[in-house]
């Protein structure tokens, strides 16, 4: 387990959410949104599933604190295609902010 | 993937002669079918085209040949393999004519790489890959064909992606928490 043990609350990003609901890019690949739920689970369950490959961002605390997070995950739901993840201890809360391609930059959920 | 280049894909015996060549001559089906599932799905993540016509079953035991039994009864019949108890051995070279040296390269690569896995870490990989978890519906639904298009979202077979995790969204970049914008993941 990489983060501190017990249950961790899924939220996600309203726009994000919304994304997935109506099935835009890249969740109409219906691969990709089975591959994302499937991966979700994971996390819920143990985000050192090999399959997530769930990895730190190397952000300092300064940047860490003007987000107002934690720490900074992200796992891959497909080769290119990766999830940008806050983590909150104190709340125990896991939120998906992004969904993304590893070359894309520009963040949708700004 | 594409499916304009089908044209090229590897017969069934061919592909299984081909696994049987280079494995050792103590090879059981078990082997054979993990490493022909392993070797294709690997070959289908970096190229984006499939490799033989066969197709893969998801049953309890993993992802298998699909109709294994009878493509191994018919190789035998052909005498092209014996088949001893659980063990299959080659009787013949697979013909590789008209197969570009390159595919060649990237199968004997692949193939070596996931002979040297025990039985047992064969099983086990690939129970937990994308591919089949998601045929299975968690490992519930058995028997479906495995849709090789899912190989692409089996990340075990990226080298790279170690060198994609240093490609970090830059820190000043990052969006802010904003509570409310956050909803409860809805998993349905």
């Amino acid at each position: 387990m990489i983060l501190s043990k017990g249950y961790y609350k899924v939220l996600i990003h309203k726009d994000l959410q919304k994304c997935i609901a109506k099935k835009k890019a890249p969740f109409n690949d219906q691969y990709i949104l089975k591959a994302f739920r499937k991966k979700v689970e994971y996390l819920r369950e143990d985000c050192s599933h090999p399959s997530l490959n769930f990895k730190p961002y190397k952000v300092g605390e300064r940047v860490k604190r003007r987000l107002g997070v934690d720490s900074i995950y992200e796992f891959y739901v497909n080769r290119s295609i990766r999830c940008l993840v806050y983590v909150l201890d104190d709340r125990k809360e896991l939120v998906l902010y992004h969904v993304g391609n590893h070359k894309e930059t520009k963040l949708k959920a700004t | 993937m594409d499916s304009k280049k089908k044209t090229n894909l590897l017969k069934k015996e061919t592909y299984v002669l081909y696994l049987l060549n280079n494995l050792s001559s103590k090879t059981d089906k078990y082997r054979v079918n993990k490493i022909a599932f392993l070797t294709e799905f690997a070959y289908i993540y970096k190229n984006n085209i499939p490799l033989s016509e066969i197709q893969y079953a998801a049953i309890d035991k993993g992802p298998v040949i699909d109709e294994y039994k009878s493509l191994f009864k018919k190789m035998e019949k052909a005498g092209k393999i014996k088949v001893d108890r659980i063990y299959v051995r080659p009787l013949k070279d697979a013909d590789m004519r008209g197969v570009s040296p390159a595919m060649i390269k990237q199968l004997d690569e692949l193939i070596e790489k996931f002979s040297k896995f025990d039985t047992n870490s064969l099983i086990a990989l690939t129970h937990a890959l994308d591919s089949y978890i998601i045929t299975t519906k968690n490992e519930k639904v058995m028997g479906n064909i495995i849709d090789k298009s899912l190989a692409n979202l089996d990340i075990y077979f990226d080298e790279n992606l170690d060198k994609y995790q240093e490609n970090q969204i830059p820190q000043n970049q990052l969006p802010e928490l904003n509570r409310g914008d956050l909803v409860e993941y809805d998993s349905k």
